[in-house]
């Protein structure tokens, strides 16, 4: 099933135009990983679709599947995309010093719960909703009690960011570098997390640097991301091939310019 | 003299002067007045109050208020419980190794150790106008468990008045303690008060000292804290000011022996065209003394919230250890916030840190919470908790700290519908 489209899509960040015509469909079921060199507009990419307010689209259109159609993201605000079910795990998660992170995440959940017209959960009962998440992702308990992200290591941040989706449960997970600064065994967890969440219900966009990530969560799609286009689609023997060749062959197949 | 005070008050304070008894604190008042009347009331011209001006907001007159009863709208459990209502003693407890006792300018009585040291007039003005002293004295060793709470109510006999008390707290050696007090305008109208704390802490002896201020809606409101802090003791004093029309604090701590250490916290939540001027003063006049300073303001609306924080470490005062922060959170464009830390360092071998910042929520902490699903005007609500908390938490016991945000939640709501509509 068709879960996003997004259509020649044109953003800018105050005056400068980041995305310039991008193409992609994701269907439930698919993995897609956005890879790319620095500034070629990944992370701009998760923050439009999510609906950052300091991105403006000038240009084209994204659809997401809402009750089996296809409609408009841009007549719906940040939040209310958020409780349609899409999901943006941060590059820089921001710490909430004074809210407990079991707060902060009865709240979102109760409040998604509330959109969908799902029953909502009392605390005792999240407590022992959120333990086995809890315990998938190693973190220990004491985690729920300690204010949302405020001391926590790169390593708790995200996988603090990977708690958030396994509650909220999404339909589509955008994670914004989610491996950058994490150790080889953070980096196994946080990918379990991703792979447990993963089903044919709903789809994973990574947005990442390193193929390495992508050893422990096999994407079906590998998109190349340059100058806010997308300029080469392949399967995930993609990956290898960037690794070792990196982006130039990639850039001048596409007969675009090398850094311009 | 300034003028307004020569032609306005002159005869007002003559008048309250005039039954004066003879003892140490009626002789202690005539030579505030002196002082008063070579100093007159304090105005911009004078560099720590530059951003506060009290003339507009003065009574016409310095009347006294009369004496009256009334009950807190604040109660913490177990607290023992002291209510000053209109500056006068009406309700004290009785709590063993604690002697409290109040001493008025009219009846002779021993007197205790005060400080009689002012910068310019609102001090002595206060000192002119003294209604009543509390003192208390707490002996060696003496631990509480529960806070003492100090009510400073007003009532409508206190309205167009000008109240003025002072609490004088001596704390012996190695004694422990928390120490609320609270200054709530009830029913009051046009009540301007001058009050102080003074707070001498001896060897090891340990306070926790809160202020908290509010309903006080109009009027021009004074309150001084003076601590002289002896070898090994510390303080930890945290003043909150939610709903004062004209707030003017002044802070004064003294490191005088090693290894004292003051922890000097506050916060002030403005709205409306409500004014708050904190002015801090902690001097390291002793070497290995220690001090910490989180000031944090949110102003919306018209308000104008102004941190004035000097450390002074003075010479021979080696291995301070000093940082001082102001945090300013403005949720609406047309609030306004003045922020000067200052350091005076005349030792050479001490670690002083000191900073400001002002600003508004960031777009991308409200965008991570509306990305969770939560609405931008909730979004900025509990970003702006999480901002109010954070100094909230210095107080740092674990009754007291949940008590204060409720206290503050109940008086104070953030409104942040500039910033959700930015």
């Amino acid at each position: 099933m068709k879960l996003l489209e997004v259509k020649n899509v044109h953003a800018r960040v105050e005056e400068k135009e980041i995305l310039k015509g991008l193409n992609i469909t994701i269907n439930t079921g698919e993995v897609h990983a956005i890879m790319g060199p620095n500034g070629s507009g990944k992370s701009t990419l998760s923050k439009v679709i999510a609906g950052h307010p300091s991105f403006q689209l000038t240009e084209g259109e994204i659809q997401y599947n809402i009750n089996g159609k296809l409609k408009d993201l841009s007549e719906l605000e940040p939040y209310e995309r958020s409780r349609q079910g899409i999901f943006l795990g941060f590059q820089y998660p921001v710490e909430i010093p004074g809210v407990s992170n079991l707060n902060f995440l009865l709240e979102t959940y109760n409040a998604a719960c509330k959109a969908q017209g799902a029953p909502i959960m009392e605390e005792e009962e999240f407590r022992i909703f959120l333990k086995k998440k809890l315990e998938l992702l190693e973190m220990n308990d004491s985690f729920l009690d300690r204010s949302v992200n405020t001391g926590f290591s790169g390593g708790e941040k995200k996988k603090n960011e990977i708690l958030q989706l396994l509650t909220l449960n999404p339909r589509l997970a955008l994670l914004d570098e989610t491996d950058s600064g994490l150790d080889i065994d953070a980096l196994k967890i946080v990918s379990k997390g991703v792979n447990s969440f993963k089903s044919k219900y709903n789809a994973v966009v990574l947005v990442t640097h390193y193929q390495r990530l992508l050893n422990y969560i096999v994407p079906d799609f590998i998109h190349v991301l340059y100058q806010g286009r997308i300029i080469k689609t392949g399967g995930k023997e993609l990956a290898l091939t960037l690794e070792e060749k990196g982006y130039d062959w990639v850039i001048k197949e596409s007969g675009m310019e090398l850094h311009p | 003299m300034n003028e307004v005070l020569a032609q306005q008050y002159s005869a007002d304070l003559e008048a309250r002067q005039a039954n004066l008894g003879q003892n140490h604190l009626s002789q202690m008042m005539r030579d505030s007045l002196t002082q008063l009347k070579s100093h007159g009331l304090p105005g911009k011209k004078l560099e720590h109050w530059k951003y506060t001006s009290i003339n507009s907001e003065m009574p016409e007159q310095l009347a006294a208020p009369q004496a009256d009863q009334a009950s807190p709208t604040f109660e913490i459990k177990d607290a023992h419980q002291i209510l000053i209502v209109n500056g006068f003693l009406t309700t004290m407890p009785e709590i063993p190794g604690v002697h409290i006792r109040k001493m008025n300018p009219h009846e002779s009585h021993d007197s205790i150790p005060m400080i009689q040291e002012e910068r310019d007039g609102a001090g002595w003005l206060h000192w002119s106008t003294l209604q009543e002293v509390l003192a208390i004295q707490i002996e060696k060793n003496v631990m509480l468990e529960n806070p003492i709470v100090i009510h400073h109510l007003f009532t409508k006999k206190a309205s167009k008045c000008l109240s003025s008390h002072r609490v004088v707290i001596h704390a012996a050696d190695l004694c422990d303690l928390s120490i609320l007090e609270v200054t709530t305008g009830l029913d009051a109208h046009e009540l301007s008060t001058f009050n102080a704390t003074e707070l001498h802490l001896s060897t090891g002896a340990r306070i926790r000292h809160i202020q908290l201020t509010s309903e006080l809606k109009e009027g021009v409101h004074y309150s001084a804290l003076k601590a002289e802090l002896a070898r090994d003791s510390y303080l930890n004093s945290f003043a909150l000011t939610a709903h004062a029309k004209l707030h003017r604090r002044d802070i004064k701590v003294n490191l005088n022996d090693e290894n004292a250490t003051a922890h000097v916290n506050g916060l002030f939540t403005l709205k409306d065209h409500e004014h708050c001027d904190t002015d801090s003063i902690i001097n390291h006049n002793a070497a290995h003394t220690f001090s910490e300073q989180l000031y944090k303001g949110v102003v919306a609306d018209h308000s104008h919230g102004i941190f004035t924080g000097k450390i002074v470490v003075h010479r021979d005062a080696q291995k301070v250890d000093s940082q001082q922060l102001s945090r300013n959170l403005i949720l609406t464009k047309s609030a306004h916030i003045d922020a000067r830390p200052q350091l005076e360092v005349y030792a050479d071998d001490v670690k002083c840190s000191h900073g400001a910042t002002i600003g508004q929520l960031s777009v991308d902490e409200l965008f991570y919470l509306e990305s969770r699903g939560i609405e931008r005007s909730e979004a900025a609500r509990i970003l702006a908790h999480a901002f109010v908390q954070e100094a909230i938490d210095k107080v740092g016991h674990s009754t007291l700290v949940p008590l204060l945000s409720d206290w503050l939640s109940s008086r104070y709501e953030i409104t942040t519908t500039g910033v959700a509509n930015e």
